[in-house]
């Protein structure tokens, strides 16, 4: 018979360890192996599941250390030299083996009001947000798995008042609705949720099972932040800053997005700006100069 | 081997040290690096969000300038190559952005199809095709063997996955370059993972929460050194590295390389060619 091991993560409320299977995983997936070793050698593991179909997003779990469906993931795509490893998702608490405690997660979703607000009145809803053409990148599949919730190191590490990647993409849905006239107040909403502290690492786009391009998500709400007028914020006016200096000259103008980008905070960088002088690590505020970069205003779009 | 060599912002200005090591080394591997002054800035992701479009122009131009060299687009950064492959990835699969790009930019001369036929090269791919060539040229085999230094790959050279063409960290690429260099490579969990520059200026504490994770997992991999393939991650790795380890034992800092100064260093090149004085973590000279 051919076998691998599979090294789950167990937990039962008063210690953690990991504990090793073994099955056979020929033709199955993650989820199938589980309720094989549930079904023939231990009554006690948890998990959760329920469609086996990759349509509801119970199953989800780190698979080698990245968030996956256990119920889409065949076994043997993912082996590494025979092994598997098998945990809860990351930041969330734990409740037993690999289910994880979801109600914060639910709070999160809650706070970005992901329903319609039926609209009062024709003509409320200002026009480039009701340009249904205007690219989706799927967030109307999210299964609300909190895969990309999971493996978002942001998330991970700060501490509350953030949406996270499954936020922000429910929040993509409804603003761009035009069923729904609280475009406005959504937008103003994510800017107390984090959505200027994320980072990019594009790990959400990665793990998503349903392909949501959430990296692209997250700029498309960036932008129409700065379009609406807000983003007066570090977050912000790094993006003003940063685009007019190149707008201009064809480089980046590393001095002043710096310095507009901080503010008064850049007083609480003097020490690391001192330690970066006397090494011959300084930012001039004379500006270089891409040759022929006057066509460069051609680029941009005029507003 | 030539190429249209693409420095970027960062490396023209904050990071010179990384593009005079890359001069430093370039002919001793018979790399030649041509200069194009008319390269324009990638828009690392930040312009996108004023405005696409723009950006996407911005690359297209900068595909077009090395397609009329005939040449390959060569970059030491791994923010600049991400960005430029995503232009491609948007002209190739994005219908509408490709008519948006062609309405802004077709009547100053640039043309989407020269800018798809430009292949965007970065130097961690040249360096792992002359591995053979440096392992030939190591000066000093047996004394580099101690140094341990631990692979930092940089987000934009490995996500998003769909936009990419190389897959460096599931081959292991940096790991083999090390190894090839002489030095001793440790497998550790911060590898892939994310260094927090994009908001060191908007929300540095949960940069600083990122770096001292980073650096932790770096120290119990009892790493001497980190390299790393992204001239912004080695910005925020040293130059914020005794802000985010404080309360930390300060002998215990590790130094951060570019790419291109671990190659030098075992190619016998001098410590300042090579820019080394010029880290916030300063890298001993007698180790190098």
């Amino acid at each position: 018979m051919n076998t691998c091991v599979l090294h789950i993560r167990r937990y039962d409320s008063v210690r953690s360890y990991w504990q090793e299977f073994t099955v056979d995983p020929t033709g199955k997936t993650v989820l199938d192996a589980l309720k094989e070793i549930r079904d023939t050698q231990d009554q006690t593991l948890a998990y959760r599941a329920q469609c086996r179909s990759g349509i509801c997003g119970s199953c989800a779990m780190r698979i080698n250390g990245q968030a996956r469906l256990a119920c889409k993931t065949f076994v043997t795509d993912v082996l590494v030299q025979g092994k598997l490893t098998l945990e809860p998702l990351t930041g969330f608490g734990i409740i037993r083996d690999l289910v994880i405690e979801e109600s914060l997660f639910w709070e999160t979703i809650a706070q970005i009001k992901p329903w319609i607000e039926a609209a009062p009145a024709v003509g409320s809803v200002p026009e480039w947000l009701a340009d249904e053409s205007a690219d989706s990148y799927g967030v109307e599949n999210c299964i609300l798995c909190a895969a990309c919730q999971s493996d978002c190191e942001v998330h991970e590490v700060k501490q509350g008042g953030y949406a996270g990647p499954a936020g922000f993409v429910q929040a993509y849905r409804y603003v761009r609705d035009p069923r729904d006239h609280t475009t406005r107040e959504r937008l103003q909403l994510l800017e107390s949720q984090g959505i200027w502290s994320c980072t990019h690492i594009q790990q959400c786009s990665d793990v998503c099972p349903k392909g949501i391009r959430i990296g692209r998500v997250i700029t498309a709400l960036r932008s129409l932040l700065l379009r609406s007028g807000m983003g007066k914020n570090p977050g912000g006016r790094h993006v003003e800053a940063f685009t007019s200096g190149v707008r201009k000259h064809g480089k980046l103008d590393e001095f002043w997005t710096m310095i507009r980008t901080r503010g008064m905070r850049i007083l609480s960088d003097l020490p690391v700006g001192w330690r970066m002088t006397r090494r011959g690590k300084v930012v001039k505020p004379v500006q270089r100069k891409s040759e022929n970069s006057n066509e460069l205003k051609h680029f941009f779009r005029d507003n | 081997m030539k190429y249209a060599y693409y420095p970027g912002c960062n490396t023209e200005g904050l990071s010179r040290e990384l593009d005079q090591s890359m001069r430093a080394i370039a002919p001793k591997l018979g790399i030649e690096l041509v200069d194009l002054p008319e390269f324009v800035c990638c828009g690392a992701g930040q312009i996108r969000e004023k405005d696409d479009v723009a950006e996407l122009a911005l690359n297209v131009r900068n595909l077009c300038i090395a397609e009329r060299q005939g040449l390959d687009l060569l970059t030491v950064c791994a923010t600049c190559y991400g960005t430029l492959l995503h232009t491609q990835y948007c002209l190739t699969h994005d219908r509408g952005r490709r008519e948006q790009v062609a309405s802004r930019i077709s009547s100053l001369g640039y043309s989407l199809e020269a800018a798809l036929r430009t292949r965007v090269v970065h130097i961690l791919e040249v360096f792992n095709g002359l591995r053979t060539e440096i392992l030939k040229q190591v000066i000093s085999p047996e004394s580099q063997k101690q140094i341990v230094v631990a692979p930092f790959y940089g987000c934009r050279l490995l996500r998003p996955h769909h936009e990419l063409t190389t897959d460096f960290a599931r081959e292991y690429m940096l790991e083999s370059l090390i190894t090839a260099c002489g030095f001793t490579s440790v497998a550790y969990a911060g590898r892939t993972a994310c260094c927090g520059f994009d908001i060191a200026f908007t929300d540095q504490p949960v940069t600083l929460r990122l770096l001292e994770k980073r650096l932790a997992e770096a120290a119990a991999s009892r790493a001497d050194w980190i390299v790393t393939a992204c001239p912004l991650c080695q910005n925020v790795l040293d130059g914020l590295q005794s802000k985010a380890r404080r309360g930390h034992d300060t002998h215990a800092l590790i130094p951060v390389l570019h790419l291109p100064q671990l190659v030098g260093i075992v190619l016998g090149i001098d410590f300042r060619a090579l820019g080394l004085q010029r880290h916030i973590v300063p890298v001993r000279k007698s180790s190098a």
